[in-house]
């Protein structure tokens, strides 16, 4: 009878034990390794595919978060055993609140716009579902490197500025050819909207105009230069002028104490927007300050606001300095930083040597190699 | 003795505990996700994901996706485009899962006559576009060159739809399944004369890099009768990943009939991220004059960047190799020496 009134007791007792018990197995298997690589402006996890099928990246191997049978993909370690995970940006780029472009200009794809249609806020966002899917499918523990490229790079540094949880998980951080101050192709964009809205009213092929010129521009760049486009919201606030740019280097010390890493090249001429015929990592086969169906020269004078074009050195889209974290006011953490030359902007995650010594290096840092 | 009568009401209570902290202890498992396709045979595909499940949660049709057929359910949304809904994510994501997971014929067949009436507002052309990317398959790949083929994408962001939507065709893990079934639909598109998609069809070609990809590159730069044709195959070449197209390369770089023929080859193989596309170059270089001492320095320093491992074969082997050129050796040993010191 006394055992039957205890019998509360000792079923809290038991839920104590099961939960502890539990814990104990959960805690046991060392944490799951992950390395979540974000892509750019007009990109998509494809960007990363001679990284990932590389042997001295991913061995063929890297799972999409945003996968409908993500909980269910075989998933498969590379040599160091740290899994591959990747995303396309975009899912919230027509939301009804997704900021428009030039002209008003929305996202009418399915899948998303890259997240061209997005703020960096909202890429966080995205970055932050992406990391609950890996939690859940790999353990509450799991230790993630984010590696991001150009805007990835901001993407992952809005989300971990912010204050999602899951920011906990992040162990380290490597950009490579990010914008953390801005470029100044990004001017562009407001030098349109305050110039020569709407499209419609130079899109004569007899006006020859410095408005019709920057539309032509803005359309053939496109083909040229992998889809960029310049009538997308994201092309502003990747402005060197952008506000967004601005509030997220004013919240640099909301950085948690991770380890960091960032890529830059240097050597390239501001406005290179595509390599050599035979090599499109380098040289300066798309010049839009000399190729034909270039933008006209007040379009160029907005892009170079006062600034020499020999100052805005580095890998053709972004100026050396504003690719280092270090160059930010109030930068306060130790950083690993590899410098290069001579490549363009768009081959950055095509440089499997720079970025697979800097994941290695990140690995070390990190414990996870000895 | 307990009576089991009397205290059944606590016997109740520890499995209902129990029961609740087993499923605590499961709250971290796998998120499960419901597809909605139907069942039915496996076609090729080479399906991404739809999107977040942000958007499948936006259900825009009175009635549930799932009980119209394929062809209804893009009626519907022609029918809500028509009427200026843009956001019809649920019936979007329906679709593109049938789609995915059956043949859809006929439904592709009214998606074409659609087109066809040239009446589609433009945001819907570019949805309905991107929504072929999206499935991915050889039907939807076969429809969406029929659209570029025929001429009915005029407006140039309808077209940049298009040529997004091709690059979706790209395979994501070319090692897991290089998608061959679709080469041989953007093969035949290679034939189009809408110049402003060859870019975008070479690309995806040399993605999926069959053989024959390669001999219809060779052949265009063999010919070499049309400029714009040549830049976009001299581009998709560096876009070239499969490592049994390296004889055929190695080959062409060696006896070249033409410089395009050599330039295009060398860089394929510098690019490809393979070891061994990277040693046939290597080999090369040990029989190259030195008038090729400025390419294979370019060469041998973008195959170590896409190919990691090179670096330590070049370590290996370089001291102990004899070359017809002293200079080009000394390009390499220059090369290797840069890299060498990126820590």
């Amino acid at each position: 009878m006394n055992l039957l009134k205890s019998l509360p007791y000792l079923v809290f007792s038991l839920v104590l034990i099961n939960f502890g018990f539990t814990h104990t197995a959960n805690a046991a298997p060392k944490p799951a390794k992950v390395v979540l690589l974000l892509h750019g402006l007009a990109a998509d996890m494809g960007t990363w595919n001679k990284l990932v099928n590389n042997s001295a990246g991913f061995d063929g191997h890297c799972a999409n978060t945003g996968d409908v049978k993500f909980a269910k993909l075989k998933l498969t370690r590379n040599t160091e055993g740290v899994y591959c995970m990747r995303l396309n940006f975009g899912g919230l780029d027509r939301i009804p609140s997704a900021p428009k472009g030039l002209d008003a200009a929305t996202c009418n794809s399915s899948g998303g716009c890259s997240g061209d249609y997005s703020t960096f806020d909202t890429l966080g966002r995205e970055i932050s579902i992406a990391i609950r899917r890996i939690k859940n499918r790999l353990g509450a523990n799991t230790q993630i490197v984010l590696l991001g490229h150009s805007r990835g790079g901001l993407a992952a540094r809005a989300f971990l500025q912010s204050t999602y949880p899951v920011k906990r998980n992040v162990a380290g951080f490597i950009s490579t050819g990010t914008p953390h101050a801005g470029s100044p192709l990004g001017r562009y964009y407001a030098y349109m909207r305050n110039n020569c809205l709407p499209e419609s009213k130079y899109d004569s092929i007899f006006d020859f105009g410095h408005c019709a010129q920057d539309w032509r521009f803005t359309n053939t760049v496109v083909d040229e230069i992998g889809g960029l486009y310049l009538k997308t919201p994201s092309v502003n606030f990747l402005s060197d002028a952008s506000a967004s740019i601005k509030l997220m280097n004013v919240h640099i010390n909301k950085l948690p104490a991770i380890k960091f890493t960032q890529l830059s090249y240097n050597n390239t001429q501001f406005g290179c927007l595509g390599g050599d015929i035979f090599n499109p990592d380098r040289g300066c086969g798309y010049n839009i300050f000399s190729t034909f169906g270039k933008p006209s020269s007040q379009g160029l004078n907005a892009v170079l606001n006062g600034r020499q074009r020999s100052a805005l050195i580095g890998d053709g889209i972004v100026p050396i300095a504003s690719q280092k974290m270090t160059s930010i006011k109030g930068w306060k953490y130790p950083i690993k930083s590899y410098a290069r030359a001579n490549r363009i902007h768009t081959s950055e995650p095509d440089q499997t040597l720079d970025l697979s010594r800097a994941l290695t290096n990140m690995y070390k840092r990190l414990g996870w190699i000895a | 003795m307990i009576n089991l009568k009397k205290y059944w009401g606590w016997l109740v209570l520890v499995f209902t505990l129990g029961a609740l902290v087993l499923a605590f202890n499961e709250w971290d498992g796998p998120l499960v996700i419901q597809n909605s396709g139907q069942a039915s045979a496996p076609v090729a595909t080479n399906a991404k994901p739809a999107s977040l499940e942000t958007h499948s949660k936006v259900l825009q049709t009175k009635k549930n996706p799932n009980q119209l057929s394929t062809e209804e359910l893009l009626q519907n949304l022609i029918n809500g485009y028509r009427h200026g809904n843009k956001y019809q994510f649920g019936l979007e994501n329906t679709l593109i899962e049938r789609l995915r997971n059956e043949e859809g014929g006929a439904t592709y067949k009214v998606l074409l006559a659609q087109f066809r009436q040239g009446t589609l507002p433009i945001y819907a052309q570019n949805i309905l576009l991107s929504l072929l990317g999206q499935v991915g398959t050889y039907q939807a790949a076969e429809t969406l060159m029929s659209l570029v083929n025929e001429n009915l994408l005029q407006d140039n962001a309808v077209k940049l739809s298009a040529i997004q939507a091709i690059g979706k065709f790209a395979p994501e893990l070319w090692h897991e399944n290089p998608h061959t079934e679709l080469a041989p639909v953007f093969e035949a598109a290679w034939q189009t004369q809408n110049a402003a998609f060859w870019p975008a069809i070479a690309k995806v070609m040399a993605s999926i890099s069959t053989p024959a990809t390669l001999d219809i590159f060779l052949a265009t730069l063999n010919d070499n009768s049309n400029p714009q044709r040549i830049a976009a195959v001299n581009k998709a070449m560096t876009s070239l990943v499969n490592p049994a197209l390296v004889p055929k390369l190695a080959d062409t770089l060696a006896n070249a009939t033409s410089p395009a023929l050599q330039m295009a080859s060398g860089a394929a193989l510098a690019h490809m991220g393979e070891l061994m596309a990277a040693t046939a170059l290597f080999d090369w270089s040990t029989q190259a004059d030195a008038t090729k001492t400025n390419l294979v320095s370019q060469w041998i320093d973008t195959a170590v960047n896409t190919t990691p491992e090179f670096v330590g074969y070049l370590e290996a082997n370089l001291a102990g190799q004899k070359f017809a050129a002293p200079e080009i050796k000394q390009t390499i040993i220059d090369v290797l020496a840069t890299v060498q010191h990126l820590d």
